[in-house]
């Protein structure tokens, strides 16, 4: 029987992986593909009807394809999240008490009750949620972290006038998401080295104390090999003759195209529909409401 | 399968995919045979991704065999009930660049680390950082040093000896002598030597610098592309420079010398591993 | 060396352990209370106390942003759920690395009138909050708690306590310790994360006071410890510190 030992970390996520497929979606400014995320979380947020979510759900998954990415992959990327969402969902059905007093009860038991409000909010709930996951996971589908980084930078630039440190900060940034990879890489050979030599890290076993001090040898190490380093990287750009962010320009100038504007107006029309839908529905039970008074 | 306490470790059709089930998945080992002997040095040679590091971290059983089987002392690793300590003690594996494991504010202490998770009591330990120590030529009062300032070469052979005091019987490394300098490396070796030779222990060495193989190892293994495309002894292995050649893996400097002289219509013998060989053969010329 | 450059790569650098130790289990200890410990803000103290309060506010916000994504695209439970809010998420983290530092520069250079000083100040408001933890939490065994006699036997051993810890902390400050010094520092970096945080989620009413007061003492109490405790072994091994004892324990 094949053994999975516990060593293999870091292989299971699809989020925050770069699939280069080379699509349409993929070869948009980064600039636009970070304002059509964030048209994307807006109307997430706002929309608080389910055809209007359904609708921007939908409108991801046409993203997906879009992007040439395999639809059952990105999907399986929701399964390790189902338990949760399934508790979040239960929570909100049952703990959350229900609004206004012409919800109509549908289900008792001692003194939990369930409403259609209270469905309700749990299906927005899930469906937020899974819009969310599956909307930034086609965003890191398709934008590799130097385009992320070029595109926060460029986005604040404007900002950089007013004195917000635009520069600093998306280096910043930049640096931070470099050294993910390798202090992962590092984290899992300290943990082996560290294993190799008896080390066992502590879980569940003996007070506070000891189980902390059971982490050291993972944890020390590590801190100590980031300040190391830090250190080469401060000397190597120095030495490259890094100054500081002033009258520094840039090798990569992004253009608009045509089709950065397609996309970004594509986006704005989804959102605005799906705010639009829901409210909409809410005038519209307004209304009803309002006639049967 | 052998219970014989000669064969201390023995790898049977290994095989290994990172990241099964996903698009990234990738097979990296593609049916291995292996065996180490008490008394004998074994040497995996093989270019960047043929698989060495991934074929040594089963060795210790940090990765269990997915297909195939490894057994540390006839005992198989596939087994989940497996006393890994046990087989970690056994075979005490040292990665690439190990001075970035070191932890502990004094370097005694990190020496000590190992014996210690073993439970062992205070005297036994502080006996077997002494010798282990002592086997990396590092005086027994830098236990009592900052580890930090230590220099590189020192921290390296520091943490050897805390792999070292362990007592393991196999001793594993990966590319030992990646990043010192002809010093460094010297001294390593040389600890290495002084630590083989005594009896009943092994060393498995895997690296693509050619001339540590060529000083170390008694049998050689070839891995290319995740699997062992040549085994043998070293002379006979480096004997074969078109098949290494074509595999992106060179030859130890003192054979390629010997090989373009004897290209150039020298009459010397190309079966040659270490510069005193190279020198001895150069010298019988000028005899001749 | 270019202060600003260094600033800038430390900020970077910390803040990706923080989001390493975030999505990787190794930033979570199990406890018994069912919530874990958690370690991500330890790089945030680090950073401050190498490096000053403007990068632990850098860190604290690449924490902060990253506990916010993270709650908002692999929820591990349904607390996530309140972290999808920046107010919850960003905002107290921004004030970890600030407060740590604080606390640690200024460990280092009181004198003595003044250690005095902040000695009985800190022992003070602590018993009173403690004294008021325990008042708070007296509608649990109203009985017992409301008799005479027993407040004036907590009274009492407030201000006992309150003295040995004037005490305590008087020596400690008067020793000049860098160890002590970051530990402190440590702690006081890692109580203000768990402040804020459920001082927020109590004002939105995610949570009831008593609940926060509760998770304050169980976690937030061993959560500073584990964090002094971090930062020690790191700070005094990277600037090569010798306090303590000299040499190995072999």
């Amino acid at each position: 029987m094949p053994e999975r030992s516990e060593f293999e970390l870091l292989g299971r996520m699809t989020i925050g992986q770069y699939l280069p497929t080379g699509s349409w979606l993929h070869r948009l400014d980064p600039r636009f593909k970070l304002l059509m995320g964030l048209l994307l979380i807006i109307a997430t947020v706002a929309t608080a009807d389910l055809l209007g979510l359904a609708l921007l759900f939908c409108a991801v998954l046409v993203g997906l394809v879009v992007a040439r990415i395999s639809l059952r992959f990105a999907l399986a990327g929701l399964l390790p999240m189902l338990p949760f969402l399934a508790l979040l969902a239960l929570l909100q059905v049952f703990a959350i008490p229900q609004y206004g007093a012409d919800a109509t009860v549908l289900w008792r038991w001692t003194i939990l009750r369930v409403t259609d409000r209270s469905l309700l909010a749990a299906a927005l709930l899930l469906a937020r949620f899974g819009i969310m996951v599956l909307g930034l996971s086609l965003f890191s589908f398709c934008t590799s972290t130097t385009e992320l980084t070029h595109g926060i930078e460029h986005l604040l630039l404007p900002l950089q006038g007013l004195g917000f440190p635009a520069h600093e900060l998306s280096l910043v940034l930049t640096i931070a998401l470099r050294f993910l990879p390798i202090l992962a890489e590092e984290t899992e050979r300290l943990m082996k080295a560290q294993a190799s030599r008896g080390a066992d890290f502590g879980r569940g076993r003996g007070g506070l104390l000891q189980r902390t001090r059971r982490l050291l040898p993972l944890l020390v190490p590590l801190f100590l090999a980031s300040l190391q380093h830090a250190d080469e990287l401060v000397e190597a750009m120095e030495a490259r003759c890094y100054l500081g962010g002033k009258g520094r320009t840039h090798l990569l100038r992004f253009r608009a195209h045509p089709s950065d504007y397609l996309g970004l107006v594509v986006s704005l029309a989804l959102a605005v529909l799906a705010i639009g839908l829901s409210m909409a529905r809410a005038q519209a039970w307004l209304w009803h409401w309002v006639g049967a008074h | 399968m052998s219970a014989s306490t000669n064969l201390l470790i023995e790898v049977r059709g290994l095989q290994h995919t990172y990241l099964p089930g996903t698009p990234l998945e990738t097979q990296s080992l593609f049916g291995v045979d292996l065996e180490v002997h008490a008394g004998e040095s074994v040497g995996i040679i093989g270019p960047t991704g043929s698989g060495k590091s991934t074929l040594l971290q089963h060795l210790n059983g940090l990765l269990r065999p997915q297909q195939g089987g490894v057994w540390v002392e006839g005992v198989s690793l596939a087994d989940p009930q497996a006393n890994l300590r046990s087989v970690r003690q056994k075979v005490g594996l040292v990665f690439q660049n190990p001075e970035d494991q070191l932890f502990e504010r004094y370097a005694g202490d990190d020496v000590a680390f190992g014996p210690r998770n073993l439970g062992l009591p205070p005297a036994q330990v502080r006996e077997l950082v002494r010798q282990a120590m002592q086997v990396v030529a590092l005086p027994f009062e830098f236990k009592d040093r900052l580890t930090l300032e230590l220099s590189q070469g020192q921290r390296r052979r520091l943490a050897l000896a805390g792999v070292l005091a362990l007592a393991p019987r196999v001793l594993v490394l990966d590319e030992p002598t990646a990043g010192l300098d002809p010093q460094g490396r010297q001294e390593l070796l040389h600890a290495l030597c002084a630590w083989r030779s005594h009896y009943g222990r092994a060393i498995v060495l895997a690296s693509h610098n050619m001339e540590d193989v060529a000083e170390l190892a008694d049998r050689v293994f070839v891995l290319v592309a995740g699997r062992i495309v040549l085994s043998g002894p070293p002379r006979q292995v480096f004997a074969q420079p078109e098949l290494l050649g074509s595999d992106g893996l060179g030859l130890p400097a003192p054979t390629q010398a010997l090989q373009e002289l004897r290209r150039l219509g020298y009459p010397v013998s190309s079966e040659v591993l270490t510069v005193a060989e190279a020198a001895a053969q150069i010298e019988a010329l000028f005899h001749a | 060396m270019n202060t600003s450059t260094r600033k800038i790569v430390i900020s970077g650098v910390m803040g990706a352990i923080s989001i390493i130790l975030g999505a990787t289990h190794w930033g979570f200890i199990p406890w018994f209370t069912g919530v874990a410990l958690t370690l991500m803000h330890v790089p945030v103290i680090i950073g401050a106390v190498l490096e000053g309060p403007v990068v632990g506010l850098v860190i604290g916000l690449i924490f902060g942003a990253f506990s916010l994504l993270q709650a908002a695209i692999a929820p591990t439970g349904p607390t996530d759920v309140w972290f999808t809010n920046p107010l919850v998420s960003i905002v107290p983290r921004l004030f970890i690395g600030p407060m740590a530092w604080l606390v640690y520069r200024t460990l280092k250079q009181t004198g003595e009138k003044l250690a005095l000083i902040i000695a009985a100040v800190a022992s003070g408001l602590l018993n009173v909050i403690l004294v008021l933890v325990v008042m708070r939490m007296s509608f649990l065994v109203p009985q017992i708690l409301n008799r005479p006699l027993v407040q004036v036997l907590i009274y009492t051993v407030a201000v006992v306590s309150a003295l040995l810890e004037a005490w305590m902390v008087y020596q400690v400050l008067k020793s000049d310790k860098e160890p002590v010094a970051l530990a402190i520092a440590a702690a006081a970096g890692s109580v203000t994360n768990t402040m804020l945080v459920l001082g927020v989620l109590g004002l939105y009413g995610f949570l009831p006071w008593a609940v926060s007061g509760t998770i304050a003492v169980t976690n937030g109490l061993p959560e500073a410890a584990v964090a002094a405790i971090i930062t020690v072994a790191v700070v005094v091994a990277w600037m090569r510190i010798e306090t303590g004892r000299k040499g190995s324990t072999v």
